[in-house]
């Protein structure tokens, strides 16, 4: 046949047959066998007398969409489709592989070359979202992702799930698009809206939304996704990323649905969001709703939060209290809320039954915090034995300065010369409030709610903190202070050889089978070396020298590593100002002078 | 619409910063796909031999190698190592030294290195962010292991200090990670921000949402990811130890030897072990560890593409093994499966977190 027949020819007969199905729709078990055979064979008469005879054997059968494309030994596909449809798809490659080697050159049509394609792409697509591989469905994806087929709703979305949840959101959008744009079905349509609001940015849905039609009473299409869509611009403003907050009448909707639903993330949503706005008082009777319709844990933290903001403290522990064991945040709330009035110059008497809840939940969650908050409260008290407990407690879970030198205090009134020396030693280089506690003119300056209050002295005070620093002696001149001092620092056991390792244990170690004892060295230094992040230490004035830190550092850090504000960038130094912790400060950014091959050395082995 | 509810069961913060509750979608898939750590070392032996050359008693991972130290590193992996081996009383001794000894910083980070002889131990109170990783991450696998509070506490504080002082939010790559507090922002150096990428420690970023699920995580992983397959310098397309985002693309940073060295050789490992197992993944690194002239594992230095020292101690090729195993599904040699004696800590390390990589992940590698 010359080949220029052919289209005019596909045209008549297309007119012929209707040529309208989609593919999907082809009945498997019309056999066409003879057609193939006639059609490849060049028969058109032959073929179209087969065609009508199938189609009115099998109503609304049409011709193969490929009936003249397809080479030479794809007729008989039977089998391979059989197999196709019964989704197995490693017996039907098989099958391909078997007949290609029987009978070279033969290829599977272009149709079933093309579903099964589809089909393999599909299940690997599902099995990887089914187990949230996202960048693995986002990567097979591949053209799919583009947005040129979304016959495959199912796929479609997984496709674009992927791509959303692999940083690739604006090729979601563009999916989600070509979904609303081809497809009619109301179901899809609407499902497609809520999963984009799940997984891309409020600004994108909103693009999407438009994209919807409007009925004959003018009635936008996501009307009855009102809510769903309330709930995603409520996130928006959660994450910082919608400004301006909401319409007061969509919130008025939404809160009026939330007043009266079962469902307590409603309220919680309502009252997360007043919080974000800075509107606690709201906030907290939504909470409380909240918490009353079967709030979780969760919401229990946004009420204890709330409180805090209303500074009703004591509300705030109680409710971090009660739900300390399902979620960890409240445990540490509960921990950090008490802390800030334990640890505070002249703290608040404080029940005995809360004080030793309190303990209690120190100890189960061996929180440093928590022990040192104990330590400072008893010390305060001038009860030293206890406030020694709770500092070795805190100093085996989180040895900070403040509280190294809090145990150093306790083991100070309590005359433990011996132990005090050792810990001493133990930070020298490393602490110097501690290290102080070893000079003579340094010890003991301050007093404190246990000491005498002599009364010429407390008569310069001004009770107050701007008094305390006048009872800091001014250092007298290097020379004869510096022979005093190295006499004063012996009497205290400073500088003594000590082993380093700081012992504390609690609950105590066990041994855990045979574990490698290392060897002693030969002599402990005396003389300590400088560490990078730590300021002067305070005999430095006096002439004493350290010894170069283990970069070849010489001189004192400029910024303690206490003091450092984490860098410009981080989440902390975006809300530093907004929302401060209780005890620590963040001072401006500032540069540091100190090497940068501090880090350079770093795992040099 | 469960997408949703999903979301707002991420809810969470903390006393500093309450962060929104709602975190959409990326946090919540991570934890989805992920296996526990806890038994996933099931050779006691491999274990208590380790334990009786590597940890002190007074629960001390001590680097043999290098003049007797510490760092939190070392101890993140040990207590890594001991939740994988069900040993809990290892693991308590381990965490015990770690908060006691390194936990001075005043914050909920860890000082990075300490040395026994010196007068104070702790060498720099700078921390190093991927120590502070595998201790969160440990804590956080022996919370759920053996579910005590202590260790579920303490996993979230670390990862919160993590979450919110050490990622840079937004960058042109996304989220970054600084390798440390001090001395590696652009407000600290003039090449800045530096990177190392051995600190991205992708198997933590998939666990850490359990305690930390305001943070996300998934999103660090894939901008690490990223970074990692844009780093390819020299001949040899390698990442360097240490990388500077300065000029917007990732250069070796300044000051730093451009050598693909003892830490960027921990790169694949994380990769295989948070499951990416594409031989895109992969292959660089094995092209690399392929070479034959020389015994073990080369560094190398990258202006050259050659390398400049080869590590031959056994327990190195434990990291081209399991890259093999992860992209091309070779199974783990029957050599590495046992601990070598007389192997220095890093190897010995190294070889023991492969295997449990592989049996977490790919479990056929070690079948036959």
């Amino acid at each position: 046949m010359p080949a220029g027949l052919i289209p005019m020819f596909r045209l008549s007969l297309a007119a012929l047959l209707v040529l309208t199905l989609s593919a999907a729709a082809r009945d498997r078990n019309v056999d066409e066998t003879a057609l193939r055979f006639y059609a490849a064979q060049g028969q058109v008469k032959r073929v179209e007398a087969e065609g009508k005879r199938l189609a009115a054997l099998h109503p609304g059968w049409t011709l193969p969409e490929d009936i003249w494309t397809a080479r030479p030994g794809q007729a008989d596909e039977k089998p391979l489709w059989a197999l196709f449809s019964s989704d197995d798809i490693d017996g039907l490659k098989r099958a391909i592989a078997e007949r290609r080697r029987a009978e070279p050159g033969w290829q599977p049509s272009d149709d079933l070359a093309r579903k099964l394609r589809h089909k393999e792409l599909r299940k690997a697509v599902l099995a990887k979202a089914g187990s949230a591989q996202w960048l693995s469905v986002a990567e097979l994806a591949g053209d799919f992702g583009k947005g040129s087929d979304v016959d495959d709703v199912e796929l479609a979305w997984a496709v674009a799930e992927g791509l959303a949840r692999s940083d690739r959101q604006p090729e979601a959008f563009a999916l989600y698009g070509a979904i609303l744009t081809r497809r009619s079905d109301p179901r899809e349509r609407s499902a497609t809206i809520q999963k984009a609001i799940g997984l891309l940015p409020m600004v994108d849905v909103e693009l999407l939304l438009a994209m919807g039609k409007t009925d004959a009473a003018g009635s936008p299409e996501f009307a009855a996704l009102a809510l769903d869509i309330t709930r995603g611009r409520i996130s928006a403003v959660l994450h910082d990323e919608r400004k301006g907050g909401l319409d007061p009448a969509e919130l008025a909707a939404f809160e009026a649905q939330a007043r009266t639903s079962e469902n307590a993330n409603e309220a919680a949503l309502v009252a997360w969001l007043a919080l974000k706005q800075n509107r606690p008082g709201d906030a907290l009777g939504w909470f409380k709703l909240a918490i009353a319709r079967g709030g979780d844990a969760m919401v229990a933290h946004g009420l204890a939060h709330t409180l805090l903001r209303l500074g009703k403290r004591r509300e705030a522990e109680e409710v971090a209290f009660a739900w300390r064991e399902p979620l960890v945040n409240n445990a540490i709330l509960f921990i950090d809320v008490l802390e800030g009035e334990l640890t505070q110059p002249s703290p608040p008497a404080i029940e005995p039954e809360r004080l030793a809840r309190y303990a209690r939940v120190t100890l189960d969650s061996r929180s440093g915090e928590g022990a040192q908050a104990l330590g400072w409260y008893a010390y305060n008290a001038c009860q030293f034995e206890t406030a020694l407990d709770w500092f070795q407690r805190a100093s085996a879970w989180l040895p900070k300065e403040a509280t190294i030198y809090g145990q150093a205090l306790a083991l100070q009134r309590l005359k433990r010369g011996k132990d005090l020396s050792e810990l001493i030693n133990r930070y020298d280089g490393l602490f110097p409030k501690v290290v102080a506690l070893a000079l003579p003119d340094q010890r003991n300056e301050i007093p404190g709610p246990c000491d005498p209050q002599p009364a010429a002295r407390t008569a310069s005070f001004d009770a107050g903190r701007s008094g305390l620093t006048a009872a800091i002696r001014i250092p007298q001149p290097a020379g004869t202070l510096a022979s005093d001092a190295s006499l004063a620092m012996k009497r205290a056991g400073f500088p003594a050889a000590v082993s380093p390792e700081n012992p504390l244990r609690y609950p105590g170690a066990s041994r855990s089978g045979d574990m490698l004892r290392p060897r002693a060295p030969e002599a402990r230094p005396l003389v300590a070396r400088r560490v990078g992040g730590v300021a002067p230490m305070p005999y430095e004035p006096l002439g004493f020298t350290l010894l170069p830190g283990w970069n070849g550092q010489t001189g004192p850090s400029d910024i303690a590593t206490a003091e450092r504000a984490p860098a410009r960038g981080t989440l902390w130094a975006e809300t530093a100002g907004q929302a401060q912790g209780t005890t620590r400060t963040s001072p401006a950014p500032e540069r540091e002078s100190s090497p940068a091959d501090a880090a350079a050395n770093r795992f040099r082995r | 619409m469960t997408a949703i509810w999903r979301a707002l069961a991420l809810a969470a913060g903390t006393l500093m910063l309450i962060a929104a509750p709602f975190a959409r979608g990326h946090a919540a898939e991570s934890t989805r796909d992920t296996i526990a750590l806890h038994n996933m070392l099931p050779n006691k032996e491999a274990w208590r031999a380790y334990k009786s050359r590597f940890v002190s008693e007074s629960g001390r991972i001590v680097d043999t190698a290098n003049g007797q130290i510490s760092h939190s590193e070392g101890q993140g992996y040990g207590m890594l190592l001991a939740v994988a081996a069900d040993d809990r009383a290892g693991f308590e001794a381990i965490w015990g030294w770690t908060r006691a000894n390194l936990f001075v910083r005043g914050d909920e980070l860890a000082a990075w290195r300490w040395e026994p002889d010196r007068r104070p131990a702790v060498a720099d109170m700078n921390n190093a962010t991927d120590g502070d990783l595998l201790i969160a991450w440990a804590l956080t696998e022996a919370a759920e292991a053996w579910g005590d509070i202590s260790y579920r506490i303490a996993a979230r504080r670390i990862a919160v200090e993590i979450g919110s002082k050490l990622i840079l939010l937004k960058s042109s790559h996304g989220a970054l990670l600084l390798p440390g507090m001090a001395g590696f922002s652009a407000e600290d150096r003039a090449d800045g921000p530096v990177l190392n990428l051995s600190y991205y420690v992708f198997p933590a970023f998939a666990r850490l949402p359990l305690v930390a699920p305001e943070f996300d995580w998934g999103g660090l992983s894939r901008a690490g990811l990223r970074l990692i397959e844009k780093a390819r310098f020299g001949p040899a397309k390698l990442p360097s130890d240490w990388i500077s985002l300065k000029s917007g693309e990732p250069q070796p940073a300044e000051g730093f030897p451009a050598q693909f060295s003892y830490n960027a050789i921990r790169i694949p490992l994380y990769l295989a072990w948070a499951g990416f197992d594409q031989p895109r993944h992969h292959e660089t690194f094995l092209a690399a560890w392929d070479r034959r002239e020389g015994r073990g594992l080369p560094l190398i230095d990258l202006a050259r593409g050659q390398p400049t020292l080869w590590l031959d101690e056994r327990g190195y090729s434990a990291l081209p093994a399991l890259s093999a195993c992860a992209s091309k599904g070779t199974a783990l040699p029957r050599a590495l499966r046992t601990p070598q004696a007389g192997e220095n800590y890093y190897p010995a390390t190294l070889a023991l977190l492969a295997l449990t990589a592989a049996r977490m992940r790919y479990p056929s590698c070690l079948q036959d």
